[in-house]
């Protein structure tokens, strides 16, 4: 015990260590392990390690694999701008006009998005079935002579599952960096003449972009990494290339390519998740420049002159 | 707000129809579909495997998050942020990536898919559920205090058992809970790895892949007032900290 208590670092390995183990046998090996076997070869059923980027020569030549990929990303990107234009006014409305209660509105979004993947889709599939609740409502009222299977099954279906399974990452984010926007900030603003609409755009939307930025990188890779919903809601031929490396497994076809492509797929998610400080950085370096082309001699910025003084 | 209740909605409701088709307008009154989703041998079992790997799973996640929260806020070390980005990557990463690259494991060594795996697969998830909340809830906790009982002349484990585990266990708990939420509708890992017990969300997604029966929405309901539940809880000691940091 005493010997634990003289040395921090002991207490450190005692505390972090499994922790260290467990992440480097699950999290780190596993992908090693796929990007060894995206590099394998099958021969007869078995599996022939070699340095081979055979695998990655298919999926970037073959139209198949690019065409899948190109619709994963389209589909993503459309998925995460519409998550992130609901999510936007819904935190907006909760921060900034809900007076009392805030937390139980907050709850409430939350229940509603968490209640579960397979589940949402279920409900989705009820309501846009052929017997389902719109088409039948819709009969009702008389917009369609009978009811329709056509609701179901194809791209905006599929895209409106996974706007709402998407939500459930993208809210939360959003609504947390506009809990920090200063009411003072907006009061200011409003002072000084500017309407609603210049409040937020030109202050609250800033502030909160970097919350906005991390929703929809969020959103983006459900949409982009969900097999599932495109098979149960989607059209099934126009499905993505998350559902191809599901395949080529789920068949036991080609384990290499099925491994090569998860990782690539690795690549695209670390590349949308390194996005927010990209753009962060990037708009930073063209303020720097802009301010130092405007003013050559003084490109400091206020903060160490005024500590200065 | 209708946007999003409303598929939630609509399995509980037809949960109670009549008619086996799902067609406007319910017809309500019927417990007829739960008592037959309880006698689905497979669901049943389904719902027992669930059981046996969110509790497990929950349990590991917990023993290890748990201590490795509080090291990561104590502590400074090299390559610190790294640890933590990688702890967290299994749940920002989507399920297919953490499913594939766990198979190719099995694979390599010529393992069986089984529920270990699956269990494997969820723990590794919620460590990073556990670790995030630990950041939460120790982030705006007073150091203080804990510096007042070892000057008191507590040693650390007191210190733990008396002042910071009091102050954390109810994020802990709702973490938990969370988790056990999450690990129970769990589907886009636990398919990749899964053996020859299925679990609940395979089971449902194995019927959903030929058609809807309303013992689907039945048991979806079961697992839709646990999530509630669950979820209530956590975002009472959680969310609400979260959204307060």
């Amino acid at each position: 015990m005493n010997v634990i208590r003289r040395h921090r670092w002991l207490q450190a390995l005692l505390l972090l260590g499994p922790a260290a183990i467990w992440g480097a046998f699950f999290i780190i090996y596993p992908v090693f392990e796929a990007v060894k076997m995206s590099m394998s070869e099958m021969h007869y059923f078995r599996l022939v390690s070699k340095w081979s980027t055979e695998s990655f020569h298919t999926i970037f030549s073959n139209s198949l694999y690019t065409d899948a990929l190109m619709r994963s990303v389209t589909r993503g990107l459309i998925v995460a701008a519409l998550s992130v234009a609901i999510s936007v006014p819904l935190a907006h409305f909760i921060s900034f006009r809900v007076k009392r209660h805030q937390f139980v509105w907050f709850g409430a979004v939350v229940v509603a998005l968490w209640l579960g993947y397979l589940l949402c889709i279920v409900g989705w599939r009820v309501l846009l079935g052929r017997t389902g609740v719109i088409s039948g409502l819709l009969t009702e009222i008389g917009i369609l002579s009978h009811p329709t299977g056509g609701l179901l099954f194809n791209e905006t279906a599929l895209i409106i599952v996974q706007v709402h399974l998407a939500m459930s990452f993208s809210f939360i984010p959003i609504f947390v960096v506009m809990q920090r926007v200063p009411h003072r900030l907006m009061h200011a603003a409003a002072d000084l003449g500017a309407n609603r609409w210049r409040q937020i755009i030109e202050v609250e939307l800033p502030l909160a972009g970097i919350g906005i930025g991390i929703g929809a990188v969020f959103a983006f890779i459900l949409s982009f990494g969900d097999y599932i919903a495109p098979t149960l809601v989607g059209d099934p031929a126009s499905a993505g290339i998350a559902n191809l490396a599901a395949s080529e497994f789920e068949h036991g076809l080609n384990w290499p390519l099925g491994a090569a492509i998860g990782v690539v797929m690795i690549v695209v998610v670390l590349l949308a998740l390194a996005m927010p400080a990209i753009v962060v950085g990037l708009m930073r370096l063209v303020g720097r420049l802009r301010r130092g082309a405007r003013r050559p001699r003084r490109t400091r910025s206020l903060a160490p002159e005024t500590s200065a003084a | 707000m209708l946007f999003l209740f409303a598929p939630a909605a609509v399995v509980a409701i037809y949960s109670f129809n009549k008619s086996p088709l799902m067609s406007w307008p319910p017809e309500l009154g019927t417990l007829h579909w739960y008592s037959k989703a309880f006698e689905n041998e497979n669901l049943v079992k389904g719902l027992k495997n669930s059981a046996i790997v969110a509790a497990v799973s929950v349990s590991i996640a917990v023993a290890i998050g748990l201590p490795a929260g509080l090291g990561i806020d104590r502590f400074d070390f090299p390559g610190k942020t790294a640890f933590q980005r990688t702890l967290m990557l299994p749940f920002v990463l989507p399920g297919l990536i953490g499913g594939l690259t766990l198979l190719t494991v099995l694979l390599s060594l010529q393992l069986e898919p089984s529920l270990g795996a699956v269990i494997i697969a969820h723990t590794t998830m919620l460590i990073a559920v556990v670790v995030i909340q630990m950041a939460v809830v120790l982030a705006r906790w007073d150091r203080s205090l804990e510096e007042a009982a070892q000057d008191l002349g507590a040693n650390e484990i007191r210190t733990f058992l008396y002042v910071t585990w009091p102050n954390i266990k109810a994020a802990i708990f709702g973490a938990a809970l969370l988790g056990a939420a999450v690990s129970l509708e769990e589907t886009a890992r636990t398919s990749f790895v899964i053996g020859e017990n299925d679990t609940l969300p395979i089971v449902v997604l194995s019927g959903l892949r030929r058609t809807i029966t309303p013992e689907i929405n039945a048991v979806g309901t079961v697992v839709l007032v646990f999530s509630l539940v669950a979820i209530s809880v956590w975002s009472k000691f959680g969310a609400a900290d979260l959204a307060r940091e």
